[in-house]
């Protein structure tokens, strides 16, 4: 069964899925809030995929995910981490600072933080949004968009876009 | 024929030539591909076969031109049929040989069509029946029999053109329309078969066996209904093939759902819980559960992976007893030694083939429909 909740957040984006790709996605999906959403690939710690937390300092959501695994698993971690933010789950804060350090290699993100992936605490939120994911999966596929839920936009391009977006490069 | 089946043919085939027609004349018919024009040939002259088959009709045409000219109109149509059907489809397939076989294929024509006219102007005498169950007379039989043993050799012709065709043939799509065709072909062969045998039970009648002209009637409407399938458009074959592609999807969904059940009490529950389908909803959208599939599948990997290696450092407690253990080792070995690439058709059939290696033997206990 559907939960109510997912359909619902997902309606009221009113997005066109005819012509989706991840990154209007993700536009659409930051502009309903008024925020930019940055994608990340990252070296994750073990046994967690993705993670997603938020700039205190700016409008902006940062998405990381796990860089070692296929394609469709990685664009599949993100869209479950965007659901996560669009359901509006409680998460960690981060400055523009904290990047930088970690950026530099002197500082780590602060995964373990995080309200962990299958927590036993946390299952519901869990449960909420990997039906959300798997309603955006079913809406892309029926549109004869699957093509986009198997390749992604490059590593290097994707983490030089974020380098960039947050300053430290030009 | 009775009329009861033979109008219904009759009007489906004049509404396809119609149509046809009107697609043509759209375009201007010199400025229409050759192609296309021969089809249309072929489907106007089988429709006057068609036409003049239906009994009601061709006495009308019989009663104000000859005896029997229906017979000789309808024979000598089938056979014109053939031949713009043979043509089309040489010039469609734009093979080497087209000119040279096609010139055969005139001269062919013209003999066949010189041997039906001479026969019928100088041999044509009504003789009584001489069999209760054959009810065309003997010179009407023999027009026929001459008809369809040319038809034969023509059928023959296309039929081999298209088996060393087909092979060739990448497309899904133009593969099924080129079985429809051969399929076609040897029905109507069939047919024409069994003209040629009522042809010699008049000399020997111990060939027409009980319900022969009936069976005979029926490789008619089947050819003739495979004839108009040919001619449907290539949205409603995708659709069909579509169909298709999703019942063979389910026996390769069964077997990563076989894998998605070993792999679920292996790894703690990932996001929703893994909920099988059935047939019938898969169906709807097989592409989705495919996917879904395949994304617990590769969430386990990497969940399987991390954990064993955590196992593996010392003082760890491994989160399996011996025979999970061993189970999770297996797995996770099978599911690390497949690289898939980025295309979704690869990725499912290396881990349907890992589904199938790994759990080879088993019974499969997946719930829902097993075809």
């Amino acid at each position: 069964m559907v939960l109510p909740r997912p359909q619902k957040i997902l309606t009221n984006l009113k997005f066109n899925f005819a012509t989706f790709t991840m990154d209007a996605f993700l536009q659409a999906a930051g502009q309903s809030k008024g925020r930019e959403i940055i994608t990340i690939p990252w070296d994750m710690p073990s046994t967690l995929f993705g993670a997603w937390v938020s700039d205190g300092d700016e409008a902006r959501e940062y998405i990381f995910y796990r860089n070692n695994v296929p394609e469709a698993h990685q664009i599949h971690i993100q869209l479950h981490e965007l659901s996560h933010y669009l359901l509006e789950h409680p998460t960690l804060q981060i400055t523009r600072r904290m990047i930088a350090e970690v950026v530099l290699g002197t500082a780590s993100l602060p995964f373990v933080e995080l309200p962990q992936l299958r927590s036993p605490k946390h299952a519901d939120m869990e449960v909420e949004a990997e039906t959300l994911a798997s309603l955006i999966q079913q809406k892309i596929i029926r549109h004869s968009k699957l093509g986009s839920l198997i390749h992604l936009t490059s590593q290097e391009e994707s983490l030089a876009g974020f380098l960039k977006k947050v300053g430290l490069s030009s | 024929m009775n009329s009861l089946i033979t109008i219904p043919l009759c009007i489906l085939s004049w509404t396809f030539t119609l149509m046809r027609l009107k697609f043509i004349m759209r375009q201007g018919f010199k400025k229409t591909d050759p192609v296309t024009r021969c089809i249309w040939g072929m489907l106007l002259f089988f429709t006057i076969t068609l036409t003049f088959l239906v009994v009601e009709l061709s006495k009308l045409l019989d009663t104000y031109t000859w005896p029997d000219f229906s017979v000789l109109v309808y024979s000598s149509a089938f056979l014109v049929s053939q031949y713009f059907g043979i043509m089309g489809i040489l010039m469609g397939m734009e093979i080497q040989a087209t000119k040279k076989i096609s010139q055969s294929l005139s001269l062919i024509l013209g003999a066949e069509l010189i041997a039906l006219s001479a026969f019928y102007f100088f041999s044509f005498t009504k003789m009584p029946t001489i069999h209760p169950l054959l009810t065309q007379s003997f010179p009407q039989i023999t027009l026929i029999a001459i008809a369809s043993f040319f038809g034969i050799f023509m059928s023959i012709i296309l039929v081999v053109v298209q088996l060393v065709y087909f092979p060739a043939e990448k497309f899904a799509l133009l593969r099924l329309r080129t079985a429809l065709i051969i399929l076609c072909v040897l029905t109507s062969g069939i047919f024409l078969f069994s003209r040629v045998i009522l042809f010699a039970a008049y000399f020997w009648p111990f060939l027409l066996i009980p319900n022969f002209v009936p069976l005979s009637y029926l490789s008619l409407v089947c050819s003739t209904l495979l004839f108009f399938c040919i001619f449907l458009s290539d949205r409603l074959y995708a659709q069909f093939l579509l169909a298709t592609k999703s019942i063979e999807s389910w026996k390769v969904f069964q077997d990563l759902w076989r894998l998605v059940e070993h792999l679920i009490p292996l790894c703690p529950v990932i996001g929703l819980p893994a909920d099988h389908p059935g047939f019938w909803r898969f169906l709807l959208n097989p592409d989705y559960y495919l996917y879904r599939a395949i994304i617990i599948i590769m969430d386990s990997r990497a969940m399987l992976s991390d954990f064993l290696q955590e196992s593996m450092q010392p003082g760890t407690p491994s989160i399996w007893e011996n025979d999970s253990l061993e189970e999770a080792i297996r797995i996770n070995d099978a599911l690390q030694s497949a690289n898939p690439s980025n295309d979704f058709a690869e990725i499912v059939e290396t881990y349907h083939r890992i589904s199938q290696n790994l759990f080879a033997g088993q019974k499969n206990t997946s719930t829902g429909v097993v075809l």
